[in-house]
């Protein structure tokens, strides 16, 4: 099921349909559901959709592939959470080494995605010398041979990489206290890159004014909220 | 409605939502060179069908649409409307030329490549998401219904009208892509979300454990290093690497 998953996440970054199941909060939440432990991946899917606020796949640009990434990382981590029963501590302390994983992931990725697209320019060659030759094409399955190339892009990243990944937050149990104390207070404090990075995009492209106002509102909020 | 079931009467409905349905998966075979060339034919096939009966006129019309052309993905049914148009009024020899086609998907493919991506990818993308986040603070995981059914509604009620306008208007379909309504919806989207995400901000921030003042400091510290790193127009795999060394160090110095 997590590898099927993963091809869907692959397939609908670009190929289609683009109804973004691929998001960090989407899908880092459906594996969350899946390995049972739907808050921890939902924790996951905001942080990695907070921090890829900027993120837009779109087809003509060689971006990370940060959606395989998100789910590869946040998949490692709960599934070394369940296979090495982790402790609450040892979980948050491994949130971040599955983040730095996962943009390894991300790169891996682009080359796969580089390739895909590789081969998509040769089928498209072969269709168009076909059509000239008067021989009508099954433009259907070449195309869907493409979309199958994405998935099972999706299906090798998950089966190579999530026991990697787990095998790597599984090492934070062998850490000394202090380093896993460490981490586990990093994996709070990087909340102030991941709204940074989300902050940054609409302080980039929209105006400021609505900045004000949404901080007016929230120090409001504050105030009456906190006793 | 009426207009769905006659202008659309020679194509038929059948070919129509095969069309539209086919248009989810325009960049299925997406390439460097030819871009979404084979989506393109794959998606307008159901309704070459139609148009066309001898081989040799299906073989010119799959050559015409196996050429370079590159749109944005969630535009693509406004093209793909207006060129089935074209390609009747081709077929019916009424002031179309083949060479016509060429050109109008060349123009009108980068022209929606622009405007959509500032509609969906700069606008409705982050708006879903903010909306999404401000919902899953509140009621968890529904947040993740929100933000799909945010995103998606509209995506799929524009392609569906955008495939029948682009159909009725054929090439005068320009007048579409810049269409005023949407424009002001795109600058309402944009400033609700600058609105909202500094107030969900800042009463994420009043949440245990950040109400303890040294991790609220800590948070804003990186928060601050992050946003002189991202002014710096460094990536956020990279910022993220730095903020994760930083962060550890300060959890050292506090711990």
């Amino acid at each position: 099921m997590l590898l099927f998953l993963a091809g869907i996440v692959s397939m609908d970054t670009t190929s289609g349909p683009q109804a973004l199941i691929s998001e960090p909060l989407v899908s880092c939440s459906l594996v969350g559901m899946l390995l049972g432990m739907p808050g921890e991946g939902l924790l996951m899917g905001l942080l990695f959709q907070m921090l890829w606020f900027d993120y837009m796949p779109l087809g003509a640009v060689r971006l990370t592939d940060n959606n395989m990434a998100s789910f590869i990382s946040t998949a490692s981590l709960l599934m070394a959470a369940k296979m090495y029963g982790f402790e609450d501590s040892i979980l948050r302390a491994a949130i971040l080494p599955s983040m730095i994983f996962g943009i390894g992931v991300g790169l891996s990725g682009l080359y796969l995605n580089d390739f895909i697209r590789k081969r998509n320019g040769r089928r498209s060659e072969e269709i168009i010398a076909s059509v000239e030759q008067g021989s009508l094409p099954a433009i259907m399955v070449k195309h869907w041979a493409g979309i199958g190339s994405s998935f099972l892009k999706g299906v090798l990243m998950a089966l190579v990489f999530v026991p990697v990944g787990a095998y790597i937050c599984g090492l934070v149990r062998f850490f000394p206290y202090k380093t896993i104390s460490a981490l586990g207070i990093g994996s709070y404090l990087i909340w102030g890159t991941v709204i940074a990075s989300a902050l940054h995009f609409y302080w980039q492209y929209s105006r400021k004014k609505y900045f004000i106002i949404g901080s007016m509102g929230g120090i409001i909020w504050l105030f009456f909220s906190v006793k | 409605m009426a207009f769905l079931f006659s202008e659309i009467k020679s194509i038929g409905f059948p070919a129509f939502l095969k069309v539209y349905l086919r248009s989810f998966f325009a960049q299925g075979s997406f390439s460097g060179k030819y871009r979404q060339n084979l989506g393109f034919a794959y998606c307008i096939e159901p309704a070459g069908n139609r148009i066309w009966e001898e081989a040799e006129q299906k073989k010119n019309f799959y050559l015409r649409h196996l050429e370079y052309f590159n749109a944005n993905p969630f535009m693509f049914p406004l093209v793909l409307g207006a060129v089935i148009k074209m390609e009747e009024r081709f077929r019916d020899d009424d002031g179309i030329r083949e060479e016509d086609i060429r050109r109008f998907k060349l123009a009108v493919g980068q022209a929606t490549g622009s405007v959509g991506d500032r509609y969906f990818w700069r606008a409705l993308r982050p708006f879903a998401i903010v909306l999404g986040l401000l919902s899953a603070y509140f009621w968890g995981l529904w947040g993740v219904t929100v933000f799909l059914a945010v995103f998606n509604i509209p995506i799929m009620y524009l392609k569906w009208r955008w495939l029948l306008t682009g159909y009725r208007l054929g090439p005068r379909v320009v007048i579409e892509i810049k269409n005023k309504g949407l424009e002001s919806t795109v600058s309402i989207m944009e400033a609700l979300g600058s609105i909202v995400l500094p107030f969900l901000t800042l009463i994420f921030l009043a949440h245990p454990p950040y109400r303890l003042s040294w991790v609220s400091a800590g948070v804003c510290l990186l928060f601050l290093f992050s946003v002189f790193l991202f002014h710096k127009r460094q990536p956020p795999s990279r910022v993220l690497v730095a903020s994760a060394g930083v962060a550890v160090v300060l959890g050292m110095i506090v711990f």
